[in-house]
């Protein structure tokens, strides 16, 4: 993972995970739903850059993850299934920006942001993204 | 009930084997639009057994309200025979989305909001479109007609 001293701005080239932790996250031919890329209520999206991560360190950050989200959930259907990799630069043309946001236990951390706020608007570019986005189940 | 093999001898023994094929794949296009009728119900059974609640999704969603559910329904059930099924799920902002999905490049999602909007969004090949409309009792024709374009 990267040092937590020094982070560096998210380049186009990295790779981004968005971690599927519902069963509806993913499509059963393994394509990704649109609903693991809209922000809701946070106006930016959570993501964890590959940069400098091992692939343990990787699945470790989305444990941590589904783990948070189930101390929380009122149901009990949500863990770790896999992860939606897409490359940062993928956001750029659709307005949206991706912010290195370093929190304890992910230096990797980072924010989809600038999402606009109407409801079809964010559905089109989720749905871009998502077909953009490639499926890691977890074996 | 005397079973005729088709010998392929007549025309009329043809005509009665094109017509016992008709009627299979009647029956079997019925048993496949009721298998996909039950599974987005169940799938909406679902949404409400899991996401009703405040905090469903373990990050603040908003509960899926009582209008939310039965616009969903309503939309589902009056579905014309030859449309496809949607598949359904919750959305944290309390919306419930319905799914038409062909292929990566054919996909309609509608978010039923409980204000009775439906706000959409579709890939169709290269074009990339999107709406937010009301409800108004029935699936906008915009819908249907995007709807026809998946298949």
């Amino acid at each position: 993972m990267l040092d937590p001293t020094s982070i560096p701005q998210v380049a186009d080239n990295e790779l981004l995970a968005r971690y599927a932790t519902r069963k509806d996250d993913v499509r059963a031919d393994h394509t990704i739903r649109e609903k693991l890329f809209i922000a809701y209520k946070h106006v930016e999206l959570s993501v964890t850059r590959h940069k400098e991560c091992t692939e343990e360190e990787l699945w470790n950050a989305g444990h941590v993850v589904a783990a948070a989200m189930l101390t929380k959930a009122t149901h009990q259907s949500i863990k770790l299934r896999g992860r939606a990799d897409i490359s940062a630069g993928a956001c750029k043309p659709h307005g949206l920006d991706v912010v290195a946001d370093p929190i304890d236990g992910n230096p990797n951390h980072a924010n989809i942001t600038n999402y606009p706020s109407d409801k079809s608007a964010q559905k089109l570019i989720a749905l871009q993204l998502a077909s953009q986005a490639k499926y890691i189940p977890l074996h | 009930m005397i079973c005729i093999a088709n010998s392929g001898l007549s025309e009329a023994a043809q005509q009665l084997d094109s017509f016992r094929q008709q009627q299979e794949q009647r029956e079997s296009d019925t048993v496949t639009l009721a298998k996909a009728d039950e599974q987005a119900q169940n799938e909406l059974l679902d949404v409400l057994k899991e996401c009703s609640e405040s905090n469903w999704d373990g990050e603040n969603a908003e509960p899926i309200e009582q209008t939310t559910l039965e616009i969903s329904h309503a939309i589902i059930r009056d579905l014309p025979p030859w449309f496809p099924r949607p598949r359904v799920y919750a959305e944290p902002d309390g919306h419930i989305c319905l799914e038409w999905y062909t292929n990566p490049k054919k996909i309609l999602s509608v978010s039923v909001a409980p204000d009775e909007q439906l706000h959409w969004a579709a890939l169709i090949g290269s074009e990339t479109m999107r709406g937010t409309c009301p409800f108004y009792g029935s699936l906008p024709q915009t819908l249907q007609e995007l709807i026809d374009r998946l298949s």
